[in-house]
Order: C-alpha cells, then sequence, then structure tokens
C-alpha cells in the first residue's frame, strides 16, 4: 500500500521535525550514560545528529518507498561519512557507534507512538531507516578509520624521514672531504660511500614525497594549460632516460588539447608513471598516447617489459611494492603516482599484456576542482606554518 | 674572500660547512643560536649569512625578521638552509634571498654561496 506508507512517512517526518530538539535532547542525555563519553565536549558528541535528522525527514518526504539508500542515501552517505571521522578522531570504537544509532532508534520510536497519526505503522519503516543508516555509519566508520590510520603513519614517516635529512647532509658532505684523499683504501670506498648516500638521500625524497601526498598535505591547484605544456617535462626526463638504455620512446597526442589540472600533481604523476616504464623496459619501446575522451582525457604508457602477474597487479599501486624485484627502486614511484592522480579526481589502471609488456592508463577529468591540502596552504599567509615540518 | 656566517644548531655540519667554506677562501662565522647570531650579525657585519630554518631556541624565520627589521643588517644577504621542500615562495616573502635544500652537496653550497654573494654586488639596494 504505497499511499499509506507515504502517508506514515510523512507523519514521521512531521513528528521529527517538530521535536527536533526534544530528540537531540534526549539522544544526548542518553549517549552521555555511557562513561566512556563523559570527557568529550557536548558540540564534539551532538555533531552530525541534526544533520542526519534532516536528512531522514528529507529521505522520508520523498517518498521513496523508506530506504535509505533509495531516499537520499548519497547525503545520508556524506553525513556518515563526516560523522564516522569525528567518531575515530574522538576514539570511539564500533560498539559506541552502533550503540548511538540504537539510542537514536529508540528515541525516534518514542516520537513517533507519542504522534497521533502515526499509529504502529511506523514501526517498521524506522526499523528499516535505522538498519541502512548504521551499515552505512559502521562502513564509513571502517573506512575513516583506516584512512586515519594511513594520514598518522604517513605523517609520522614523513617526520621521521624529514629529520633524517640533518644527519644524511653531515654524511655527503663528510664523504665528499675524501674525495681528494690519494689513499688507495679511501679511492676504492669513496664512491661506494657516495653511490650508497645518494641513495638513501633518493629514498628519502621519495618517502617524503609520498607521506605528503598520503596525507594529502597537498593541495590541488589546477591552472589552464595545453596538454602539451603538461607532458613537456615529463617526456624530456623519461626520453633522456630511454636514450641512455638505447630504447625508443614514442608519443601520439594533439598538443592543443586544453586543460585544467594540477600541473604539479600531474607532473609527477606522469614522470613517474614515465620512469617506471623507461626502468622496467630493457628492450622494445615506450610508448604514450593520450586519448581526448570529452569531459576526460586518458593517457596510456605501454612497455615491453616482462609483464607483471595478478597479484602483482592488484599491489603495485602501494607504497613499497615493487612488480620487478631484480631493479633497485624505493616501490614508491607509482604510489605516488597512483595519489597524484587521485587526489584530482582520476584513476589509474595498470594491465599485463602477457610477456609482451604492460599498459599503465591514468584517467583525468579536464578540468579539475581546486582542493586545499591540510599543511601546505600558505598563501599570504606568514604566520605560524612550522607544521610543515611534517 | 667573503665573510660568513654560518647558523646551525647541528655542530657536525657546522664543521664541515665551515671546512668547506674556508677551502673556497671564505672566513667563517658559526654559531648555534638565533640570538647570538643577531648580535654577531651587527658586530661582525658579515657578507653572507647562512640561516637554518630550524633552530634551538627561535626559527629561522623569527632570525630573518629581525635581521630585516634591524637597519643594520637589514641588507645582509640571507641564505636559508632547510631540510623541507616548496619552501622558495615563503622564504622569499620573508626576505631571504635564495634557498638551500637539504641534504646538499659541497657544489650545492659553493654554488648557492656564490650566486648569493653575486647579489651583494647587485641589485640588494632594489630588495
Amino acid at each position: 500500500m504505497p499511499d499509506q506508507d507515504s502517508r506514515v512517512e510523512t507523519s514521521l517526518a512531521d513528528a521529527i521535525e517538530r521535536c527536533r530538539d526534544e530528540i537531540i535532547e534526549e539522544w544526548l542525555k542518553a549517549v552521555r550514560r555511557d562513561q566512556r563519553v563523559s570527557g568529550v565536549p557536548l558540540t564534539d558528541l551532538r555533531n552530525a545528529l541534526p544533520d542526519y535528522l534532516d536528512g531522514l525527514c528529507a529521505g522520508l518526504r520523498s517518498g521513496a518507498g523508506g530506504t535509505v539508500e533509495e531516499s537520499g542515501g548519497a547525503a545520508w552517505r556524506s553525513v556518515a561519512r563526516e560523522h564516522a571521522l569525528t567518531r575515530v578522531r574522538l576514539g570511539f570504537d564500533v560498539t559506541q557507534l552502533v550503540h548511538e544509532f540504537i539510542v537514536l532508534r529508540r528515541v525516534l520510536t518514542d516520537v513517533a507512538e507519542r504522534a497521533e497519526d502515526c499509529g504502529h505503522a511506523h514501526v517498521p519503516i524506522l526499523a528499516e531507516l535505522m538498519d541502512a543508516a548504521i551499515s552505512i555509519a559502521v562502513g564509513s566508520y571502517v573506512e575513516a578509520r583506516d584512512y586515519e590510520a594511513r594520514r598518522v603513519q604517513a605523517a609520522t614517516v614523513g617526520f621521521i624521514t624529514h629529520e633524517l635529512r640533518n644527519p644524511l647532509n653531515v654524511c655527503v658532505l663528510a664523504a665528499e672531504r675524501l674525495h681528494g684523499v690519494r689513499d688507495p683504501m679511501v679511492k676504492s670506498v669513496s664512491p661506494l660511500l657516495d653511490r650508497n648516500l645518494r641513495r638513501i638521500s633518493d629514498l628519502v625524497d621519495s618517502v617524503l614525497e609520498s607521506a605528503k601526498v598520503e596525507a594529502e598535505s597537498v593541495a590541488c591547484r589546477p591552472k589552464k594549460s595545453r596538454l602539451s605544456d603538461v607532458l613537456a617535462d615529463p617526456l624530456g626526463t623519461a626520453r633522456e632516460c630511454a636514450e641512455r638504455k638505447g630504447l625508443e620512446l614514442d608519443a601520439d597526442f594533439d598538443p592543443d588539447i586544453e586543460l585544467e589540472v594540477d600541473p604539479v600533481l600531474t607532473s609527477a604523476a606522469l614522470e613517474n608513471l614515465l620512469e617506471n616504464a623507461v626502468k622496467y623496459t630493457d628492450e622494445g619501446s615506450v610508448e604514450v598516447s593520450v586519448e581526448d575522451r570529452g569531459p576526460e582525457v586518458v593517457f596510456h604508457v605501454r612497455d615491453s617489459c616482462p609483464g607483471l602477474s595478478e597479484e602483482e597487479l592488484g599491489t603495485i599501486f602501494e607504497p613499497f611494492r615493487r612488480g620487478h624485484t631484480n631493479k633497485p627502486g624505493s616501490g614508491l614511484g607509482l604510489a605516488i603516482a597512483r595519489r597524484a592522480v587521485v587526489l584530482q579526481g582520476g584513476h589509474i589502471e595498470a594491465e599485463s599484456v602477457g610477456e609482451h609488456g604492460c599498459h599503465f592508463q591514468v584517467t583525468l577529468p579536464k578540468h579539475v576542482t581546486t582542493t586545499l591540502g591540510e599543511a601546505n596552504d600558505d598563501e599570504g599567509d606568514d604566520e605560524g606554518d612550522d607544521e610543515e615540518r611534517a | 674572500m667573503a665573510k660568513v656566517m654560518f647558523v646551525n644548531d647541528e655542530p657536525d655540519l657546522g664543521t664541515l660547512v665551515q671546512m668547506v667554506l674556508e677551502d673556497h677562501g671564505h672566513a667563517v662565522v658559526m654559531t648555534t643560536d638565533g640570538e647570538r647570531a643577531l648580535d654577531i650579525a651587527r658586530r661582525e657585519q658579515p657578507d653572507l649569512v647562512i640561516l637554518d630554518w630550524v633552530l634551538g631556541r627561535m626559527t629561522g624565520d623569527e632570525v630573518l625578521r629581525w635581521l630585516r627589521d634591524d637597519p643594520a643588517t637589514a641588507r645582509i644577504p640571507v641564505l636559508l638552509a632547510s631540510a623541507m621542500v616548496d619552501l622558495h615562495d615563503r622564504a622569499r616573502r620573508l626576505g631571504a634571498d635564495a634557498v638551500l635544500e637539504k641534504p646538499y652537496s659541497t657544489e650545492d653550497l659553493h654554488s648557492a654561496v656564490e650566486r648569493v654573494l653575486a647579489l651583494r654586488s647587485g641589485d640588494r639596494a632594489t630588495p
């Protein structure tokens, strides 16, 4: 009986809106009985509840049958994600999160029972809505917890790596002092020292870049540019490396395609992708082409490496994972490329063409939206930016 | 030959930088303390200050601000050394003449010093 359902939903929404403040008060009172939240400020505790109630009413009024997924699911999802992130940062565990929703269901049921026009028909509707809300919230909580853990880990790794630069600098300068020494022993070890200090230095740079991108401290600032400008540096660097290895590097693209992407992030992504292709190709060629798909551009990088297994393809964009372990490298290049692409709303994929090489594909919107990083947005502000240390 | 003041709270790094700069014929005044650096700068009038961004009690940007605010030191060229990347724009806004990213090599240090010293005889009058 959709008409009757719809009437009940509207009455339920009316009752919730009428008793909004009372619901919030009752809910807060019940939730605060939990000793574990005694130190949490009231504003933090209340957090997204008013938005939840608004989303709930909007969903009920849309008359889409009472499921959260169908009625305003996207808006709920977004509120749930934000709410879950605040809960993770407040140190809530998943049972506390679920408890909040169970309390909300009870308070809402009391309100609905007091509303004369709701009758008992509200019970299954509320139950379905709250079950779906709990499911979304728990999913968001797990996502948020993983995200927060990654962000904290990246910031810690970034800080430690940053601190390594001072002693590393001492070692680099000290090693260079040995260059003029004629002692045969010093002459034989000095190049080893230089080479390995250079490797540590490169690794520190890569880890810092990766940590910075992973911690999302990078702002995305799109600029209008032509495709040829975007590709100039990555192609130039890759050509030099390819020539040194005696490889061919072919590029096929329309230089006049207009883009509005972040030049630094895009360059970092393409440079890492091309460097990776050249590094792992010992014979044959590396091909770069760009496909214009209207609102998007797709960068294709095809190489003649020995190919990657299914397992390798599954982990190749994770930090410190390397597909071909016989080559030196930090295992961070593709992880940086992926983050630089994702930060711009794009995506990156890899496929292996058997023993004939790999095909990497970067899809980017032609017009990327600006986002501000947490640590690097110091435009016009010279004060108090020392958090850049991490 | 130039008189270079090296401000850094890493004594080992200071020792090596002093060796490198003295090899290139410069005289080096060292300090690990930001406040002392201001006194020395006023008194000694170095041709160049190499200033670390992170010091013990004061930060490099505080020292730089003080140097720039004091008429006695406002025109001394400053090379800001930092382990942070992407500092160039901010360093320039604060009045540094150049940035030297860590870890730097002997060659990086030498060429940065020469480049900034060249500014001294150039257009420091119109910063």
